[in-house]
């Protein structure tokens, strides 16, 4: 379980990014972190594995507080992935940009090659193992840099932006990503824009508004709150409101979902 | 890492600031000249104190003095070698190796306070009005302009890189050079990708398409620029004048 208690956090230039946030993450659970840009989102998300230390309260991973551990340490257990892939592929291939962080933490060579494959195949890379990483797409690299986070398992999978970039098809490709590694026990952390994935993949979303957290709760219930979301500079997904005038209630979230709904209102329509 | 706010244009309204930047460049110069003519501690000492009421007068002592405390620790490690190199090599006073490392001080941070309180686009006058071209003078500028941008990108990398596992500080300094490598990468490739970037967006606009741009603003030195710049005569010539005619003088008899 990761805490964050009252947790305060000024820039160097004097910007409180984040203003008395209170949060808990439990084991296996997933979340959505949302807001505009500017917010605080990014800067929460760096607290996680100790790249930045609060000012005023604390954050406990797993009980450890993040002032009293490296962010090598924290980061084997809390796997970060930054918002621009451009910002950290290097190597000279995809299979060892995927390495280099195994590498790092000190999993042995065999090993390092079986987490490779894995999550070459988990992120349907295995085209590109011997390509640079820089000749590819810009959705690719996104993935890349998911791969070589996932390789290490992380308890806690944390995303900044992931979608950017993608296609629906890869977006449903990353949903069912989760939910496989949340079936094998992990909690997803993500920061999103995207009020039409988050609903999708119907995490507990926090709503975040000048480094503070406005609301707290299940994915249907935020997202279907209009007044909240203007708060935070959001809109409600389009099924939703499309729903919401359709006097359905509850709101439909799923694509599928919402389908498998309007052919059925359409068959009674027209019998 | 962040020594290179040091360099960054403050705004506020001064008497340093409103004077004209060839003045401020001028004066910069003239204490850097001065330190490289003196190789005794006293001299090289006096240069920095008259560097900081200076800084006051233009509202950046803090910024000056961040700069200083940035490089202490380069200035240190300058002593040092030249202490091994020299005191040691030659048996010359120790007050060589402590001169090399002041007048290292002195030379950044009169830079540093010329780039304090000169905005970008004033040099950029400055110097095109020295009749440089444009397109060097603009390049010039730009360059200035995206220091912090670069700093921030290099924050974010180093974050990137250190969250999967890159630790930058441990092992020997070839050991440290070679964990930057994950770092140098991107920060090149996103520079060049960026560079790119503006080059078309520039392009696009009809950059360089038109005769030689003129300048709204003319700089003009008015009175207090010209007791500036005596007073910044004065100290070369009064500088060359005690070089030429006093011996060497050391603190130490
Ligand atoms: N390195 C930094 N130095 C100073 N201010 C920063 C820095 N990074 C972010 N900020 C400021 O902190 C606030 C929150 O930023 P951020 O966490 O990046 O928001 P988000 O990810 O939600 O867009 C913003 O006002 C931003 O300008
Ligand atoms: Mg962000």
């Amino acid at each position: 379980m990761i805490l964050m208690e009252d947790v305060w956090f000024r820039y160097e230039d004097g910007t409180e990014a984040l203003r008395g946030v209170t949060l808990q993450i439990e084991d296996n659970s997933a979340l959505a972190v949302m807001g505009k840009s500017g917010s605080g989102k990014t800067t929460l998300i760096k607290h996680l594995n100790g790249l930045l230390k609060p000012v005023k309260g604390r954050v406990l991973v797993d009980g450890m507080d993040t002032r009293e551990a490296t962010v090598a340490q924290l980061s084997r257990k809390v796997g970060l992935v930054f918002q621009n892939p451009d910002h950290q592929l290097f190597a000279e291939t995809v299979e060892e940009e995927i390495a280099f962080p195994l590498k790092n933490f000190g999993f042995p060579p065999e090993e390092i090659e079986k987490r490779v494959d894995w999550a070459l195949n988990l992120l349907d890379l295995a085209d590109y193992r011997h390509d640079s990483p820089l000749s590819l797409s810009g959705g690719e690299k996104k993935r890349v840099a998911i791969a070589s986070v996932v390789a290490w398992k992380p308890k806690y999978l944390v995303l900044d932006e992931p979608t950017l970039g993608q296609d629906y098809g890869r977006k449903l490709e990353l949903k069912r990503l989760f939910e496989k590694l949340r079936r094998e026990g992990h909690s997803i952390i993500m920061v999103t824009h995207d009020v039409e994935f988050a609903a999708e993949c119907k995490f507990k979303v926090a709503l975040l508004v000048d480094g503070q957290i406005l609301a707290l709760g299940p994915a249907e219930e935020i997202l279907s709150a209009t007044e909240l979301l203007k708060k935070a500079s959001l809109t409600a997904p389009q099924l939703v409101e499309l729903f919401q005038r359709l006097e359905v209630k509850p709101p439909v979230f799923e694509v599928e979902e919402a389908e498998r709904f309007i052919l059925k209102l359409a068959g009674k329509a027209q019998p | 890492m962040m020594v290179y706010r040091g360099f960054l244009f403050k705004k506020a309204d001064t008497l340093l600031h409103r004077l004209d930047p060839r003045v401020k460049f001028a004066m910069a110069f003239a204490i850097i000249v001065c330190s490289l003519l003196f190789e005794e501690l006293l001299a090289l000492t006096v240069l920095t104190v008259v560097l900081l009421p200076l800084a006051r007068l233009g509202k950046v002592l803090k910024e000056w003095l961040q700069t200083l405390k940035g490089l202490s620790f380069l200035a240190i490690f300058i002593f040092a070698v030249n202490l091994v190199f020299i005191f040691f090599g030659s048996g010359k006073s120790w007050e060589f190796p402590a001169a090399m490392a002041l007048r290292f001080l002195v030379v950044v941070s009169a830079f540093s306070l010329f780039f304090l309180v000169t905005s970008p686009d004033e040099l950029g006058l400055a110097l095109q009005q020295s009749k440089i071209p444009f397109d060097v003078v603009f390049a010039l500028t730009m360059a200035i302009r995206f220091v912090p941008v670069l700093a921030l990108e290099i924050q974010t990398i180093a974050d990137a890189q250190r969250s999967k596992g890159l630790e930058l500080d441990r092992g020997n300094l070839l050991m440290r050079i070679k964990r930057r490598i994950p770092l140098l990468i991107p920060l090149i490739v996103s520079s060049v990708k960026r560079s790119l970037e503006i080059a078309e967006a520039m392009e696009s606009r009809g950059y360089g398409s038109d005769r030689p741009r003129t300048s709204l603003y003319q700089l003009k030195l008015r009175k207090v620029d010209y007791l500036f710049l005596l007073a910044i005569v004065s100290l070369l010539a009064l500088s060359i004048y005690i070089k030429l005619v006093f011996p060497p003088f050391t603190l130490l008899p």
